[in-house]
């Protein structure tokens, strides 16, 4: 029996282990390999090279970061202040919490049909416009005439996507902290901007942290709502890493621009973990 | 530094009453212990001072200064919270200093400042630390700091020393105590814990469901309780109360019968006024457990002449260090007898108690208010 509770735990964890280590692992280690591998058989930077000679890899690069830097900061800017102002109120406070957090139920195809059945030709922002006079005839905002449109098409489209995530995680980590804070900086005379920067903020940094590396993982690897309203007009390194795989059946190339990802996901992350970190021993 | 004026302050949560109608007034320099059971409204009176609350209705003034409509900050007021509230993501240094960054102190008054208040409360030696890094006295000193860094009009505090352990919350009881009487600042202090009021206190304002029962010296509030609910709140163990069944006198002398065994003496001036309350809705009489003294085993024959002695028989006997505590039994009635230690006493004897007729509390049985000559 007592060999058996020993044993249990681990028991219990194996089948999640297996499944990760034939799911994730294994495809992770042969993305690897494929990435590094000639169409001799040997090993090289052979991919990378024509990754890098692609017209589009620095356009999809410089997307993606684009993107990365419009819609991150700009969510937690705005989580924070939603989730402060929901703190505020006591009607509704629910059933707005509800409504705010819809998007997260949407697929994110589903949420780039959505902004697209809006900006398109025939879409409602177009419908009403017209009815309000404000353009003579139906506008093609989505064009690669447009580049600026459709990159803040896409942003907020983004944004609006994937604020209830942000949002989540900064309203769970203000509950964390206890009123006390608060108020001892209200009896100390601290003003609304002082107690948000140095009191508030400064307590939800772990909370933020943690919203920062999921958000800005989930950020980089941008593809449907990209694909949905941008196109071809808009790559990003998503799209292009399926573009090569599904289109051009290179996986070499394809592996090369996961890999590309991947260095980006862990040098944010490793940023966020420096730059974000609570001092050893205020911890 | 300031008078505190409570007028009239109600407060409502919904339809829940926590203040009705409260009246206290603090002196200047004075320390006055907000005192009572949990639920009593003890902590909504301060935080409504503090401007945490807003008040239902009511005026607060400290100082000649109307404060029920400002914001907290323009209260000249800090306070001490129960669970400390010392930021952990600031120094200690950083933590005393907060309120006098916020008002824009000079620098180097600063720097001085926050030297000099952690000296007074020990804890110069860990201003770099951050407080994760403290005991939790060290915490509630920081917290202490941080509240006298400021200078305030009048110092709020929430049950300060509850979260301590028994010893250190003796040490720091007598410490804050000649801190505060040092800093001459006007305290208002809320506790559950009457032996912290009753040590540390001006004053002492016994709340009840939102009201203020009684407001006065320590003294007073334990030897003179106006009103029953305090009779039984106070003291450790709490005063008997009998309840008064008959009037009777004998010898010209009116004696409040409580059973066959006890019955106390009334004095003449209150006569009068204990008929016409036990008329109206009977009468509970009152005495502190050490204030009836052990004269020796008892005759069954009892009569009235003998105007100031009790009888009953020992239930139990706790030693308790310096005392003893009896727990006596008459018929049905259960009532305890503090004494020194050392008293040759065994279960079940049958004992004589006397007491001073001057000493007794009476009270009216429905109203609980105090009865006075």
């Amino acid at each position: 029996m007592k060999e058996l509770n020993k044993v249990m735990p681990y028991l219990l964890l194996a089948p999640s282990v297996v499944f990760l280590v034939f799911f994730f692992f294994s495809p992770f280690v042969e993305t690897f390999f494929i990435a590094f591998k000639n169409a001799e058989g040997g090993y090289g930077l052979h991919s990378f090279r024509k990754m890098y000679d692609d017209l589009n890899f620095f356009v999809a690069l410089k997307n993606t970061i684009f993107l990365l830097f419009a819609v991150v900061p700009l969510q937690l800017v705005l989580a924070v202040w939603m989730s402060l102002t929901l703190r505020k109120i006591k009607k509704f406070r629910g059933a707005i919490l509800y409504i705010w957090t819809i998007p997260l139920g949407i697929s994110d195809l589903a949420a780039g049909i959505i902004w697209l059945s809006i900006l398109t030709e025939r879409g409602y922002l177009n419908t009403i416009f017209l009815n309000l006079g404000f353009i003579e005839k139906p506008e093609l905002w989505l064009s690669y005439e447009h580049p600026l449109l459709l990159f803040a098409a896409v942003a907020i489209a983004e944004i609006w996507r994937s604020l209830a995530l942000v949002l989540l995680i900064i309203i769970a980590g203000l509950q964390l902290i206890p009123k006390e804070y608060d108020e001892a900086a209200d009896v100390f005379g601290a003003g609304a901007f002082r107690k948000l920067f140095r009191v508030t903020l400064p307590l939800l940094k772990p909370s933020i942290q943690s919203a920062l590396i999921l958000r800005s993982i989930l950020a980089l690897e941008v593809f449907a709502v990209a694909v949905a309203i941008g196109g071809t007009n808009l790559p990003v390194l998503a799209s292009e890493a399926y573009n090569w795989m599904a289109n051009y059946l290179d996986y070499g190339v394809a592996s090369a621009y996961a890999l590309v990802l991947l260095a980006l996901s862990i040098i944010s992350t490793l940023g966020y973990l420096f730059f974000l970190r609570t001092p050893a021993d205020a911890a | 530094m300031a008078t505190i004026h409570i007028e009239d302050v109600s407060k409502n949560f919904g339809t829940f009453h926590a203040l009705k109608n409260i009246f206290l007034s603090a002196e200047d320099k004075e320390f006055t212990a907000l005192l009572g059971p949990s639920g009593s409204g003890k902590t909504t009176l301060l935080r409504t001072v503090a401007g945490l609350e807003q008040a239902s209705s009511g005026r607060i003034s400290i100082g000649a200064m109307r404060v029920d409509n400002l914001a907290p900050k323009d209260r000249h007021l800090a306070m001490v919270f129960q669970n400390y509230a010392v930021f952990p993501h600031m120094t200690v240094a950083d933590n005393i200093s907060f309120g006098l960054k916020t008002k824009g102190a000079l620098k180097e008054y600063i720097a001085e400042h926050t030297q000099r208040t952690a000296a007074l409360l020990h804890i110069e030696d860990v201003l770099h630390k951050y407080p994760n890094k403290l005991s939790g006295g060290q915490r509630q000193r920081v917290s202490v700091a941080r509240a006298l860094a400021v200078q305030p009009q009048v110092l709020l505090m929430d049950e300060p020393l509850s979260n301590l352990d028994a010893l250190l919350r003796l040490e720091m009881r007598s410490e804050l105590k000649a801190l505060l009487k040092k800093s001459e600042t006007t305290t208002l202090y809320v506790t559950h814990d009457q032996i912290e009021a009753m040590s540390m206190a001006d004053k002492i304002a016994v709340m009840n469901n939102g009201e203020i029962m009684q407001y006065g010296p320590p003294e007073e509030i334990y030897f003179k309780p106006k009103h029953e609910f305090v009779a039984r709140f106070i003291g450790s163990p709490p005063m008997n109360l009998f309840t008064v069944q008959t009037l009777k006198t004998v010898n010209k002398k009116t004696f409040a019968v409580i059973n066959n065994d006890i019955a106390f003496v009334i004095e003449a001036s209150l006569k009068t006024k204990i008929q016409e309350n036990f008329d109206a809705c009977g009468v509970l009489v009152g005495i502190r457990p050490e204030q009836l003294s052990f004269k020796g085993s008892a005759s069954h024959a009892k009569t009235f002449a003998d105007a100031s002695t009790i009888q009953s028989e020992v239930l139990t006997i706790e030693q308790l260090g310096s005392n003893t505590l009896l727990v006596l039994k008459s018929n049905e009635i259960l009532f305890r007898v503090m004494e020194k230690y050392g008293i040759k006493i065994d279960l079940n004897d049958r004992v004589t108690f006397g007491y001073q007729p001057n000493q007794l509390s009476w009270f009216g049985k429905d109203s609980g208010m105090h009865i006075e000559a």
